[in-house]
């Protein structure tokens, strides 16, 4: 079947530095795709690309079909595809429930924009399904960093899109929190039928629950493979995972 | 809920109480003092909320906005004196409906590219938008040019112009409370707060923020241009000094004192800066703006959410009433 999300030949520069070379890969439905590599590999650019925020200096990005770079940002977003932030970014001066009432409103998915109550009962939904329930009237800025992070996913969620691009959602969390929010995700995609692409430097949780890993070194993609032979990739090992030391 | 299940919340409440006992101050007291009090506080307050509707709803310093207010008084007094020969038969009021959408359309216009750029910048922008209509309007001749325009002798037999321009004022008040209050509670609103917190974030969110900006802009540049309008007519005259920066600058201070980004916040800050300087003005006359400075900075300083948003931020539960 044809990709769900599909990102062809994308380069971006920035004056003199490549931040992405020649990169392409596909998404299907409901898949879980890791995207790993070094600092300053260019991962976040390449979230930054696909969602609108920058347009590629060469390549195409399709979003079921449709093709997305160049578009502006809130339409990108309307193809159906949400994001998170690395460093977080929910709505400091609104309550939790605020801040995810906003992401079903403008959750266009099935074509028509909610009504105020189909809002609210959604954002109701994904507010519980992250279990943040008990912090509904707390405004985002007086939550901790992992009811942060928990908050951005269920904004995602609300809109009831299909593509969620997670950016380093584990960065920071204790060992407990890791375990905890890569159920999440894995409960996600089993229970909510989303296609993922994740962002992460925690191999323990991105091998875990990756159906396919693509690895970034220096903007250029290095590998494309399962979990299981990202790991033993020499080039991936070389370049980000590190080897046996002798 | 309906419009009069909204009627029975607090905030509407107190909102309409103040309109009631506004709307009854000419029959009960006379056009005297009290009238012109509230007169001049209810043009304040209503040119608050349409500060509010920018720089409230979607956090875009709007120094320049009182070129809505200038804006809309030529609107009316500009085109009443080009369209009328001698004496109007009617009530020249009916320009102010034009003294709104023309400064609208001109919001529209401008905003496009003016709100895209942020902060400072656009305060600054806005500013030098302000003294740059002001200088066309001065060397306009068509209209008086820095002389101003008198309407005097299209007016001289108009019945009742004051009791008319008290209740335009107190109708664009209410107006202004609802469109607020409304507004706040629908996607609309929501919006705004999504682009007020964090502009790239609601983008991706799927926030159309370029139309929601403009829209924003143009609500607040129809409601300062409606009080503009009302104002030329009832003052008889419309000058370059209805472009005047000071009125921004007074502006911010009632939308701070009362609660920025509020329904019910311009109302009371209008109410307590134009009480405290009418007070300060009677017992101190000549160190009235000296003291108020100082009030003003305290209020900056201390309660910085003003009214509405400092009681929301102790009492955290209040928020479900104080809107």
């Amino acid at each position: 079947m044809a990709a769900y999300l599909e990102v062809k030949n994308v380069t971006k520069r920035f004056g003199g530095i490549t931040a992405v070379r020649n990169v392409s890969f596909e998404v299907s439905k409901k898949e879980i795709v890791g995207l790993i590599g070094p600092n300053g590999a260019g991962k976040t650019t390449l979230f930054n690309i696909i969602t609108g925020v920058y347009k590629p200096d060469e390549g195409e990005v399709f979003i079921r079909g449709k093709r997305v770079d160049g578009l502006p940002v809130y339409r990108v977003a309307r193809q159906g595809i949400r994001r998170t932030y690395q460093i977080v970014r929910p709505f400091p001066e609104m309550t939790v429930f605020e801040n995810i009432t906003v992401g079903a409103l403008f959750g266009e998915s099935n074509g028509a924009s909610p009504t105020t109550e189909e809002a609210e009962r959604m954002a109701g939904d994904a507010m519980r399904f992250v279990e943040l329930g008990n912090k509904a009237e707390s405004l985002a800025k007086n939550l901790n960093l992992g009811e942060k992070k928990r908050l951005e996913v269920a904004r995602t969620l609300a809109a009831g899109v299909e593509i969620i691009l997670l950016d380093e959602s584990l960065a920071g969390l204790n060992p407990f929190e890791v375990d905890q929010a890569t159920i999440l995700i894995g409960r996600i995609r089993s229970e909510l039928g989303k296609t993922l692409v994740i962002v992460e430097h925690v191999m323990r949780a991105i091998m875990k629950i990756s159906d396919r890993v693509v690895a970034l070194h220096h903007g250029e993609k290095i590998a494309d493979a399962p979990p299981a032979e990202i790991s033993k990739d020499p080039r991936v090992i070389d370049a980000y995972l590190g080897g046996v030391v002798h | 809920m309906n419009a009069f299940g909204y009627l029975t919340r607090p905030t509407p409440l107190v909102a309409m109480a103040v309109c009631a006992f506004l709307a009854l101050v000419p029959p009960l007291f006379g056009q005297g003092d009290l009238f012109g009090f509230c007169m001049t506080m209810m043009f304040f307050i209503v040119l608050a909320y349409s500060l509010n509707m920018v720089t409230g709803f979607i956090g875009y310093l709007d120094f320049g906005h009182v070129v809505f207010l200038g804006l809309g008084a030529y609107s009316a007094g500009g085109l009443l004196s080009l369209f009328s020969e001698g004496p109007v038969s009617y009530n020249p009021y009916v320009w102010v409906i034009l003294s709104g959408l023309i400064p609208a359309v001109f919001a529209v216009l401008v905003g496009y590219p003016a709100l895209r750029i942020r902060g400072a910048y656009f305060a600054i922008a806005t500013y030098s938008l302000n003294l740059a209509v002001q200088a066309v309007f001065f060397n306009w001749e068509i209209f008086g040019g820095s002389e101003g325009l008198p309407l005097n002798r299209y007016l001289k037999y108009v019945e009742g112009r004051e009791i008319w321009g008290y209740y335009i004022y107190l109708g664009a008040m209410v107006a202004a409370f609802w469109v607020s209050y409304f507004t706040l509670k629908k996607k609309l609103g929501f919006g705004f707060r999504a682009i007020l917190n964090d502009e790239d974030a609601a983008a991706c969110m799927g926030v159309n923020t370029t139309a929601y900006k403009i829209t924003a802009y143009a609500m607040g540049a129809f409601f300062a241009g409606i009080i503009g309008g009302t104002y030329g007519i009832f003052q008889n005259f419309v000058d370059p000094d209805n472009f005047r920066i000071g009125v921004s600058i007074e502006l911010f201070v009632i939308m701070m004192v009362g609660g920025v980004g509020t329904a019910l916040g311009p109302m009371l800050g209008g109410i307590i800066f134009y009480t405290i300087r009418d007070l300060l003005i009677i017992q101190f006359s000549h160190l009235h703006l000296i003291i108020f400075g100082a009030v003003v900075i305290v209020i900056v300083m201390f309660i910085p959410g003003g009214l509405v948003g400092s009681i929301r931020e102790f009492w955290p539960k209040s928020r479900r009433y104080l809107e």
